[in-house]
């Protein structure tokens, strides 16, 4: 077991990076709700899980982006109703673990306390499918500049798993006519087993930033190694991507 | 050169042409004195403190570091022909005073984006003013610090191997 700390972590939201300018995460919630379904023959409380949720809420810095319109403070403060990709990196290596959700954003509260500092607080909530926890096939937020097939992650000696993925892409920056970006896996990172595309796990082609979420099929089966495809015609992509392995059933 | 070290040198580059600007100082140097300041000047010396992280304006991606400046002014107390004693602590708060007024209408623009003067202390501490004296070879000097913060946002990045 390795103790790390927080230092170093990255984050991005609806192809927004908000690595430098988020300053604390108060609350990373992954909840399984629960149903009180004791009955009066039971000596102790009975549950039944429910519906999954949770919440992303944290402090950020005020950034205007030197008044350009297109800053944390202009996305982030327009509230609105749209869904928004959110996704937390633990650091900027690729195979490090995260979490993501979509969620609706909450609110948006400027505090200016006595002593002058300026300091956004932020609140989101799961929309659909709660927060999931992966791993990132990006290092961080990474930055090519040509379509490539990035380094694999090892999930592990024997992991291979039927019960299909998620995955969260956030484009931060993008220059260029369009980029397909896609997860392949390998049993042994293309040594014997050439990587192929699994099936359901193509991102939709992108030409500016945003977010997207994608899911395979429930049942669909990831090999031990996985690695992303990247193809199509630019001179600059900074992006992020986590997938997200299902190792049980799921159903959301 | 890391960005803190750009930030740092921009800054001072920026101190001393704002006091300067002001007119209430006959030098202004980025180091202490090394031969005595002239009977009757206002001598301004800038000099680097001690600099410190900032936790709570650190990113996830980046530390924040607060570095202050000290502006050190130095009279030399009057003899003989020169103006009274009376009138040098009025001298130096009104060079003082000008000082900071000039640099507190200009809280940003220090060169750099994400640094910018911190008087109230919101990352470190708030601006400040020591008055002295400070006897030297066969002088002695009438002397003010004023201490002035800064804030580098995003001084460095974090990263993992």
């Amino acid at each position: 077991m390795t103790i790390a700390s927080g230092v170093g972590a990255r984050a991005a939201i609806d192809g927004l990076d908000l690595s430098g300018n988020i300053t604390q995460i108060q609350r990373l919630l992954m909840e399984a709700g629960q149903q009180n379904s004791t009955t009066l023959q039971d000596g102790a409380m009975r549950r039944t899980p429910t519906l999954r949720g949770g919440a992303l809420d944290f402090t950020s810095l005020f950034d205007d982006d030197g008044d350009s319109g297109n800053g944390p403070h202009d996305q982030l403060g327009a509230l609105g109703s749209a869904d928004k990709v959110v996704q937390v990196l633990w650091s900027a290596t690729r195979g490090a673990f995260g979490h993501a959700l979509v969620a609706k954003q909450v609110s948006y509260t400027p505090d200016r306390p006595a002593d002058g500092s300026l300091a956004v607080g932020v609140t989101t909530m799961a929309n659909g499918t709660g927060v999931d926890g992966g791993r990132a096939l990006t290092a961080g937020i990474e930055n090519i500049t040509a379509a490539a097939n990035l380094a694999g992650v090892d999930w592990g000696v024997g992991v291979t798993t039927d019960f299909g993925l998620q995955a969260f892409l956030n484009v931060t920056g993008f220059t260029g006519t369009s980029a397909t970006i896609a997860i392949e896996d390998s049993d042994d990172d293309g040594a014997g087993d050439a990587y192929a595309a699994v099936t359901g796990a193509g991102f939709s082609a992108v030409s500016a930033v945003g977010g997207q979420r994608i899911a395979t099929g429930r049942t669909e089966n990831v090999k031990r190694w996985t690695r992303l495809a990247v193809t199509g015609t630019f001179s600059s992509l900074d992006f992020s991507v986590l997938l997200c392995r299902n190792y049980a059933e799921v159903n959301f | 050169m890391s960005a803190l070290i750009q930030h740092q040198r921009m800054c001072r580059r920026v101190l001393t042409a704002r006091v300067s600007a002001t007119g209430v100082c006959d030098t202004v140097e980025g180091y202490e004195p090394k031969k005595a300041p002239k009977r009757g000047d206002m001598h301004c010396a800038i000099v680097n403190g001690a600099t410190r992280v900032v936790p709570n304006a650190s990113t996830l991606a980046n530390v924040a570091q607060w570095f202050p400046f000290t502006l050190h002014f130095y009279f030399a107390l009057p003899i003989h022909d020169t103006p009274s004693e009376d009138r040098v602590d009025p001298a130096m708060t009104d060079a003082r005073d000008t000082v900071m007024q000039a640099l507190l209408t200009q809280v940003d623009a220090y060169g750099n984006a994400g640094v910018e003067l911190d008087p109230l202390g919101a990352y470190g501490d708030p601006m400040r003013s020591e008055p002295g004296y400070l006897p030297q070879d066969d002088t002695h000097f009438r002397t003010e610090s004023l201490v002035v913060g800064f804030i580098a946002f995003n001084a460095y990045e974090t990263s993992r191997q």
